[in-house]
């Protein structure tokens, strides 16, 4: 494969993800940032603590193994 | 705004120059290379962008590397979970009751000897509840943490090693009364050196009390005369430049004094309760110690504040902070660096605790009422 696709490929995703775009591939998955906001986990013994917020790339794919055997 | 694959492969040829069916032949291959690669069992990784995979379940699944991890979930790198509430204390209560018959037959010495091993034992109980909160902090922070979690995680696992020793401990004590007579020689080194130490300090006081007899000059009634009439002898301004810098946090009761020579005794405690609020200049005499809105005390510490923006530019963030405190918002610019990036973070209020913090947060305008969180400015 050509290198330079590859490195293209790899910053067009990165732009556009940090732009907050999802972007469907199809044949392969759908990429998306999903934000998780801040929340309180609860210990069953007694300790809470206050887990910060975060943004996350969250991959979707219908593809399976099995559909491609 | 989604990039279905037409746009992608316009994007791809605007970024490469190649032509339009060359980059889709590319996109085609890499795809057809991916699946290739998860069909044979085997992970195909695209450096410094993730790793493509079948799972257990034959799902196709993408793991982020670190590098976009960290980019991606950059405004909020190097946030840890805040302990809001620790564990119970329970636990050590339990854990001391347990021993209590143990020790029944024994000394107070090992009485105090349970409260040092008890903590010990308290954390080995807490050891399998805490291994969730790595895998926790592992999906929070993925790589901007990376160094740190790996950090905790070496913590929790001596923490969880620890438990042995301890347990041995209790395990021992029962033969652990033998050891407890040779501490009685030590405690006689003790008071035999304690012995020595006043016996040269009560020498060295007569020492000094033989000189002040002898040589004691005219030198204490000056200074005395300087502390007493401070304002009367411009002679001796050297003195009293001296005690007045050792005196200078009671420069405020001095200017009160002045103001009302006729009160001694009571202004004195006044002043030291309004000391904090005269410090800042800019502060109004009536603006609560904590809140939102006002003007940003500077010399609060171990206060909580609203973080709404992270900027890689200071001065974007300065003058973002300046817009919000126009709008009478305490503000503050506080940076944080990760990973050789320095972010400055511009936070809102200054809040006692957390849940005050939380509480007002909820009650910011949109977006910033979700779009937050709380920092600890120390």
């Amino acid at each position: 494969m050509n290198p330079e696709f590859i490195i293209a490929f790899k910053e067009v995703l990165r732009e556009e993800l940090l732009k907050k775009n999802s972007v469907e591939i199809e044949g392969l998955g759908h990429f998306e940032v999903v934000h998780h906001e801040q929340y309180q986990k609860r210990y069953d013994t007694g300790k809470v603590l206050l887990i910060p917020p975060a943004d996350r790339l969250q991959f979707k794919s219908n593809i399976r193994s099995s559909h491609e055997n | 705004m989604k990039i279905d694959k037409k746009k992608l492969i316009e994007l791809l040829v605007d970024k490469t120059e190649m032509e339009q069916t060359e980059v889709e032949n590319q996109l085609d291959q890499l795809i057809e290379r991916i699946l290739d690669a998860a069909n044979q069992g085997k992970a195909l990784e695209i450096k410094e962008f993730g790793l493509f995979y079948f799972d257990d379940n034959g799902d196709l699944k993408f793991d982020p590397s670190d590098e976009l991890s960290s980019e991606i979930s950059f405004k909020y790198a190097g946030m840890k979970p805040v302990i809001i509430q620790p564990d119970r204390d329970s636990t050590i209560v339990a854990v001391n009751d347990k021993d209590e018959p143990f020790d029944q037959d024994e000394t107070i010495d090992e009485n105090s000897d349970d409260k040092l091993i008890a903590p010990d034992e308290f954390v080995d109980d807490e050891s399998t509840p805490v291994k969730p909160l790595k895998i926790e902090l592992d999906e929070e922070f993925i790589a901007a943490e990376e160094q740190s979690e790996e950090d905790g995680f070496d913590f929790l696992t001596e923490l969880s090693d620890e438990p042995e020793p301890s347990q041995n401990r209790s395990k021992v004590k029962p033969a652990g009364i033998k050891p407890r007579l040779p501490r009685t020689p030590v405690r006689k080194q003790n008071n035999a050196a304690i012995w020595v130490i006043a016996a040269i300090i009560i020498i060295g006081l007569i020492g000094i009390g033989i000189y002040m007899l002898f040589f004691g000059t005219s030198s204490p009634p000056q200074q005395q005369q300087a502390i007493v009439t401070p304002q009367a002898q411009p002679g001796t301004q050297e003195l009293t430049d001296i005690t007045d810098d050792i005196i200078q946090p009671q420069e405020t009761t001095d200017a009160e004094e002045d103001t009302e020579p006729e009160d001694v005794t009571e202004p004195e405690p006044e002043a030291e309760v309004q000391q904090p609020q005269t410090v800042p200049q800019n502060i109004p005499a009536d603006q609560p110690l904590y809140g939102l809105m006002g003007v940003t005390n500077q010399n609060l510490r171990n206060s909580y504040s609203i973080v709404l923006h992270s900027f890689t530019d200071e001065e974007i963030a300065t003058n973002t902070a300046n817009q919000l405190a126009l709008e009478g918002y305490r503000t503050q610019v506080t940076d944080r660096t990760v990973a050789n990036n320095t972010m400055w973070r511009v936070s809102v209020g200054q809040f006692q605790t957390l849940n005050e913090a939380q509480v007002i947060a909820n009650t910011l305008p949109s977006p910033f009422n979700t779009q937050n969180f709380i920092h600890r400015i120390e």
